[in-house]
């Protein structure tokens, strides 16, 4: 799938832009703070439904403005219109040919891949930013998933708020277990599918990376689920198994759960360990091989969407070349341009050769236009 | 707001405290309303007075009622010993339309929610404990399908089951009348799931 035009009103530093996207490789050059990241974050928010800068969506809407619009022509196997509508006083619209819909069924419409400088620390930063990471591209491929993972969410954000009351008001505990079915099911369930994606995960991102590597290296990705935390062996669960060491260890932490005033188990405390020739790559991997793995990862994403989607998804490329080698650079650009629709920014467009430049549509931007 | 006359400006104010009225709405209605004849702007404020006045809870079930008990508590054909657990008054109003339950209703006038400071204190659930006689057969929780519905179904069954009367929940299903194809793919995992022998 691709992105034909593109229509911001209104948006960050954007008055009123309209462009057309080149269907493979899109370059936008800038100085800093001219509004090229702005630009990647209105097409994430057509993807997502919401922005990965803020949670406040006003701040989208240009100072002074009431509202932003977003709007995009899709090519996907039919035409699509996609438009997000922010305004101050009104919720959020989200539309697919005109028509206003749910973020359940707007999701999933134009996927994405985001690769920022940040994705680079993806085996070195924590935890729940590898979790985030594989969240967010399950959602778009999985409906059922979404649904899931903010029910999850919102049983733990209450469950936590009751664990915190019942240490004032002792007689409150006798309720927590209220919540407790529901952790576990939806709990195990998230559990269950990500440990399922992540194995169709780890043998593309092998493939990928074998070839970055020229085989001199194998790659294991590894889903832990934190009953099996302390545990060197990665093993798949089945959904029952899971369902039994989540209640186990439920029971196990019941009494510090109560003394520490918040949940203690389930997928938010899960992990993704990446292992180089058997070794974890968090620990003993140099800086070259801690990117080559996740530029592996990010390629592996790109077929994990493709084969679930049908159709290859927008790859948005936030200021990453300047963080790449020429090898690793031009190894990405060359799989991206025969694949997939790519938009790049970069405040330099010598970290492009020659031939790059002249296949991609060059853009320039200053201060919130684009020349 | 200063830049309307003072009783218009606590109009605009006042309508902006309901649900779903933002400030842009409540100006429309604050001007339509300004421009209608005295006596029709009479028979709205009076039917909200009157509403407010003689609408009362329902002593046995807590559904809005004129009189109490309630025409559904007292009228002798409904099966008193088969109970139905809703969250809100709108939700007896949606069951009664379906014409297919003959028994009572519960309203418990909201759900377990620890975020907003609601535990079973907060509803009706003593009451409703003390509805449960050796005569009653079935409990049936209707609350909503959402994760405060789901608890709130679970803490009633904990609390309920020991009494020694029969407690079921509400199933998730295929919306009747509709395709499959156009089912939403959440709704459809639900269904699948719940699934029944033939």
């Amino acid at each position: 799938m691709h992105i034909k035009t593109l229509h911001l009103r209104d948006f960050r530093n954007y008055s009123d832009q309209s462009l057309e996207l080149n269907p493979g490789l899109n370059i936008f050059v800038g100085d800093n703070a001219q509004g090229k990241t702005n630009l990647l974050e209105a097409i994430y928010v057509l993807s997502l439904s919401k922005s990965y800068r803020t949670g406040r969506e006003t701040e989208l809407i240009k100072h002074g403005a009431n509202q932003t619009i977003i709007h995009a022509q899709v090519q996907k196997m039919a035409r699509l219109d996609l438009a997000v509508q922010v305004s101050l006083a009104t919720s959020k619209k989200l539309l697919v040919n005109q028509k206003s819909t749910n973020a359940n069924s707007f999701v999933g419409q134009l996927n994405t891949v985001l690769f920022t400088p940040d994705s680079l620390q993806l085996v070195k930063g924590s935890p729940g930013d590898r979790r985030r990471f594989l969240d967010i591209q399950i959602c778009q491929i999985d409906a059922v998933y979404r649904t899931t993972l903010l029910k999850y969410q919102r049983v733990v954000r209450q469950r936590n708020s009751l664990l915190k009351e019942a240490q004032m008001q002792r007689s409150l505990v006798k309720q927590v277990p209220v919540w407790d079915t529901q952790l576990v099911a939806l709990g195990s369930e998230l559990i269950w599918r990500r440990q399922e994606i992540l194995s169709i995960l780890e043998e593309f991102a092998q493939r990928a990376h074998e070839t970055i590597s020229h085989e001199l290296e194998n790659l294991q990705v590894a889903y832990a689920p934190f009953f099996a935390a302390n545990t060197q062996e990665h093993k798949q669960y089945t959904l029952a198994e899971i369902e039994q060491f989540f209640w186990s260890e439920l029971k196990d932490r019941r009494e510090e759960e109560l003394r520490r005033g918040y949940t203690l188990v389930g997928p938010q405390r899960d992990d993704i360990i990446f292992l180089i020739n058997g070794l974890d790559l968090k620990t003993f991997g140099s800086q070259g091989q801690q990117r080559t793995a996740v530029l592996a990862y990010i390629l592996a994403e790109l077929e994990l969407m493709s084969r679930e989607a049908g159709e290859y998804p927008v790859v948005l490329l936030d200021d990453v070349m300047s963080e790449l080698d020429q090898t690793r650079r031009s190894f990405l650009l060359s799989i991206l341009n025969r694949k997939a629709q790519t938009i790049v920014t970069t405040t330099n467009l010598a970290s492009f050769d020659e031939k790059t430049r002249q296949e991609a549509r060059v853009f320039r931007i200053e201060s919130g236009r684009i020349l | 707001m200063s830049r309307y006359p003072k009783p218009m400006a606590r109009l605009i104010e006042e309508l902006t405290r309901l649900p779903g009225i933002g400030p842009k709405t409540a100006q429309r209605l604050a001007f339509f309303l300004i421009n209608q004849s005295p006596a029709e702007v009479q028979a709205l404020a009076d039917s909200i007075v009157d509403a407010k006045k003689r609408t009362n809870y329902c002593s046995q079930c807590f559904h809005f009622t004129e009189e109490d008990p309630c025409p559904i508590c007292s009228d002798p054909k409904r099966n008193k010993n088969f109970i139905c657990v809703v969250e809100e008054p709108r939700d007896v109003i949606a069951m009664e339309r379906t014409k297919s339950f003959e028994g009572i209703y519960h309203v418990l006038h909201g759900a377990i929610s620890p975020l907003e400071g609601i535990g079973p204190n907060q509803l009706r659930i003593k009451e409703l404990v003390a509805r449960i006689g050796p005569d009653v057969q079935e409990v049936v929780l209707a609350t909503d399908p959402n994760v405060e519905g789901e608890a709130t179904a679970m803490y009633l069954a904990r609390l309920l089951k020991p009494i020694g009367v029969k407690v079921t929940r509400m199933a998730h299903g295929m919306p009747v009348g509709s395709d499959l194809e156009y089912v939403d793919e959440v709704t459809l995992a639900k269904a699948l799931e719940g699934r029944r022998e033939l």
